[in-house]
């Protein structure tokens, strides 16, 4: 078994490291090739700035706004089956199935000037596609089921034996879901929330599709990152993609915690 | 434990509900706010030049104060973005039948190319008569033509269009789809054919051979620039002012231009919004006086107005720089109405019994044997 | 349930629509155009391939991350989920340059089906890693342990006790990998070349037709991709009830 393990490590590890190590150390050798001075330069790019800051903006509202849904739905799902739940059990799971081309282009469908939802709106003077809300929207679309995904599994595990006796103890639902519910779930409720974060920041062809690529105002740091290679600067295009690089590893760390203690919480349940 | 868990969970909650609120309404960091914006809509390869000149036109009495969006990627898509909503005053895109579309889609009046009718909104001097002969084709702002980018030093000794398709010759075009450059590189090598004597037939099966050598098809102008900079494929198809920009960028890229080509004329329009705006007509203005136009010459496009077309013409290859170069209305009397479907259509109608000649859509039709050569 | 229907249903709904807006037999000739079978030929050639390689790479992975010990064993548990976190604009455009013309290794397969697989082997393989790991992480081995002392080689234990247990978590990572390989864009567009009928994939196809003003195709053409995904999703959900039935 020894010898046979070795090769089995020396395959998987050779194969991880050209697969995915290669190319991260790459975005930073690129990211850093013309020295430190002109990456800070490049760090102070106006257009970028403006991109990273729309990216922001957007996560602060689409991460809590689905965080509170998925855990929402989830206890939903869990604690009153129905066939309805189950349904909307399978729905929630959708936007992982679907392109992201095809859910900036339903996005558009349905709320562009000429849309479903985009006419009658436009007659109130509400705007909703080729600005910073349809941006939001496709952000939400591509990451609702994360944290529901989490959550459910555990839920189901957890049961609801700790909730019931707390309510024999006099304790209020609020207070119960805070203390109780919520602290049974934090670490995939954690895991959710980052997987959600990564994807929000992170969201490509979507965002291309329902945002207008406004300079300045609709375009978000994945969208500059493609302008700059297609308008030949690809290292300032680097430069971007550096910054979510290290953005991606800030989110494995916490992944990789909330893994671990999960695991911890796993090994000491009686 | 319990009682500090919930406390620090509230002030979370409270704080992310003020992130919310702090998020939807706090604008870009930016300069002072202007006084107006202007929304430009352009295709992809405008970008540095509208940079330039809106810095130019900030700077003149009309223009103090005046912000503007730019948006810019490839025509057809901008195009289908403002019909869908986006907001624009003034859109430059890259040939006319997308102006057409916004004419249709209801953005852009019907009379957009009639000066007299956009400038008679801000009591200009040159109205009537005076514009017909300065501005000789209306709505257009800048012409340029179709150009090849090859390698430095032309290792593959490409000059003529049927150079393009020998063995090893491998092209990079933009998408017909989405890209308006890639519709003025398709006219042109079409119309190359019939420039030297071959009849529609031919100039067809030289088209087939055209796509069968191209081996990526970038989604706009832009892209597939960069795409030929970055290594792909040993010639690019483009506008001649994109190809300057390329060279004056010190890539290692050279221009040939070859002895049949196209004149390729991008339109401009002011919106019904952009109507209203008196910032926006100024600017459309300004994009059409000698500062403007002097300018997009500096940035490789040739000049629609004649007196810095007169200044200008010096730097642009001799031979084709005659009044003879074809347009569209030397392939067909009717111009674009005809041309467009012709050429472009989506939809293939095959001539009854021919199913290898189609009738429309020749283009679209050819594009499925893109790569098979080289 | 506001928020859910406004942002995902009515959408879904809208292009649904008008995917049928002119009947079934459109949405048919639609889906079959040559450039609509041929990019869909290609989504799915690829992405099968890249499922079948990470279907073996990632149950081997997980058996390293579980079975065995040594040193960066975490740091290797933690970038497995790189391609979960990392945009895909990022691995697009750092494989086009890393594998394609000046590339420092001095390979380009750009414009090939080659390209394609790599970027969506990259981008699907947390997807089997992660179904497995947790499977083996639970498992007592104590059957494994009896077999190897009544003589059996370790890739017979392995392939007639351990294996078959795996194998509806196996089959759930790979049905997710592939259906997250059939729409992907980002990581492909610029290594592909977006040559119609040679490179272009589905999610760039749908792309084009729907940036050009044909959104009845576009929507059309992305229906067909929604339901084989969604077929796929559907018999991994089955698989997988089935193997939480029996535990």
């Amino acid at each position: 078994m020894r010898g046979r393990s070795w090769l089995l490590r020396t395959a998987v590890l050779a194969y991880v490291g050209a697969l995915i190590a290669l190319p991260l150390y790459f975005v930073f050798q690129r990211m850093l090739a013309h020295g430190f001075g002109a990456f800070a330069r490049a760090l102070g790019d106006h257009e970028m700035d403006s991109a990273l800051w729309l990216t922001v903006r957007v996560a602060l509202l689409a991460v809590p706004l689905n965080v509170i849904f998925g855990v929402g739905v989830s206890l939903w799902i869990v604690r009153h089956p129905s066939s309805l739940s189950r349904l909307i059990d399978t729905l929630v799971d959708l936007p992982l199935a679907v392109s992201p081309i095809v859910i900036g282009l339903s996005l558009e469908l349905a709320y562009a000037q000429n849309g479903w939802l985009g006419r009658p709106l436009a007659s109130w003077g509400l705007h909703l596609m080729f600005n910073y809300w349809a941006i939001v929207m496709a952000s939400i679309y591509v990451s609702i089921p994360l944290v529901s995904r989490q959550v459910i599994p555990l839920l189901r595990e957890v049961g609801t034996h700790q909730e019931q006796t707390a309510q024999t103890l006099g304790a209020g639902s609020v207070r119960i879901f805070f203390t109780v519910t919520m602290r049974s779930l934090t670490w995939a409720t954690a895991y959710g929330v980052t997987l959600t974060l990564a994807r929000v920041i992170g969201e490509y062809g979507a965002v291309l599709i329902v945002s207008g690529n406004v300079a300045y105002v609709t375009e978000t740091l994945t969208l500059n990152i493609g302008n700059n290679f297609d308008n030949f600067s690809p290292d300032q295009g680097f430069v971007g993609a550096g910054l979510l690089a290290l953005s991606s590893i800030f989110v494995l760390l916490v992944l990789g915690l909330a893994r671990h203690r999960e695991r911890l919480r796993h090994e000491y349940r009686p | 434990m319990r009682p500090v868990f919930s406390r620090s969970l509230r002030f979370t909650s409270v704080v992310a509900i003020g992130a919310i609120c702090v998020a939807g309404f706090v604008p870009a960091s930016g300069a002072s706010t202007p006084t107006t914006t202007v929304n430009v809509v352009g295709y992809s390869v405008l970008k540095a030049a509208y940079a330039a000149v809106e810095t130019a036109f900030q700077a003149t009495p009309a223009g103090a104060g005046v912000g503007f969006t730019n948006s810019f990627g490839a025509s057809d898509t901008q195009t289908q973005n403002v019909a869908n909503g986006q907001a624009a005053d003034l859109v430059n895109l890259s040939y006319v039948p997308n102006i057409q579309t916004l004419v249709t889609a209801g953005k852009v009046p019907a009379s957009w190319a009639r000066q007299e009718y956009v400038f008679a909104h801000v009591n200009a001097t040159l109205t009537g008569a005076k514009a017909q002969t300065t501005f000789p084709t209306p709505g257009i702002v800048t012409n340029s033509v179709v150009t090849f980018l090859v390698r430095q030093g032309n290792p593959l000794k490409i000059k003529t269009w049927s150079d393009l398709v020998k063995p090893g010759v491998q092209i990079v075009t933009p998408n017909p789809l989405t890209s308006g450059s890639a519709h003025w590189n398709i006219l042109g090598a079409y119309a190359s054919q019939l420039q030297i004597g071959k009849s529609g037939t031919q100039a067809r099966a030289y088209l087939k051979e055209f796509l069968s050598h191209t081996v990526a098809q970038p989604s706009s102008g832009s892209a597939s620039l960069a795409a030929f900079v970055a290594g792909t494929g040993n010639v690019l198809i483009t506008y001649e002012d994109d190809a300057r920009a390329a060279v004056n960028a010190g890539d290692q890229v050279q221009i040939v231009t070859p002895p049949q080509t196209f004149l390729i004329q991008n339109p401009v329009a002011l919106t019904l919004n952009g109507l209203s705006k008196p910032a926006a007509v100024n600017f459309y203005k300004y994009l059409f006086s000698a500062a403007g136009q002097g300018i997009f010459a500096s940035l490789g496009f040739r000049s629609v107005l004649s007196s810095i077309w007169a200044a200008t013409k010096s730097q642009f290859p001799a031979r084709n720089t005659s009044s003879a170069l074809w347009s569209v209305t030397n392939i067909n009397k009717q111009g674009w109405t005809f041309v467009n479907p012709f050429l472009f259509s989506p939809n293939v109608t095959f001539v009854k019994g021919s199913s290898t000649d189609p009738l429309v859509g020749v283009a679209t039709y050819y594009e499925q044997f893109a790569g098979s050569g080289s | 349930m506001a928020y859910f229907s406004l942002v995902v249903l009515i959408p879904a709904a809208a292009l649904v629509t008008h995917a049928f807006a002119h009947g079934f037999g459109s949405w048919w000739s639609s889906l079959t155009q040559r450039e609509s079978l041929s990019a869909l030929r290609l989504t799915i050639a690829c992405a099968a391939g890249a499922a079948l390689v990470n279907t073996v790479a990632g149950t081997a992975t997980a058996w390293i991350l579980v079975r065995d010990r040594f040193a960066g064993q975490s740091i290797l548990n933690a970038l497995i989920d790189l391609p979960f976190a990392l945009p895909t604009v990022v691995a697009g455009v750092t494989f086009y340059t890393l594998y394609g013309p000046h590339s420092p290794l001095h390979v380009n397969v750009t414009g090939t089906w080659v390209g394609i697989t790599v970027a969506i082997t990259f981008v699907t393989l947390p997807f089997n890693v992660r179904a497995v790991q947790p499977l083996l992480e639970s498992r007592t081995f104590h059957a494994e342990a009896a077999a190897a002392t009544l003589g059996a080689s370790s890739w017979r234990v392995f392939r007639t006790i351990t294996l078959p247990v795996l194998a509806p978590a196996i089959l759930t990572g790979t049905g997710l990998a592939f259906a997250r390989a059939l729409g992907e864009y980002g990581s492909v567009v610029f290594i592909s070349n977006n040559l119609p009928y040679r490179t272009q994939v589905a999610s760039s196809y749908v792309y084009s037709l729907a940036t050009s003003g044909q959104v009845d195709a576009a929507a059309a053409v992305s229906t067909g991709l929604l339901i084989l995904a969604l077929a796929v999703l559907a018999s991994v959900n089955l698989v997988s009830r089935r193997v939480a039935r029996s535990q």
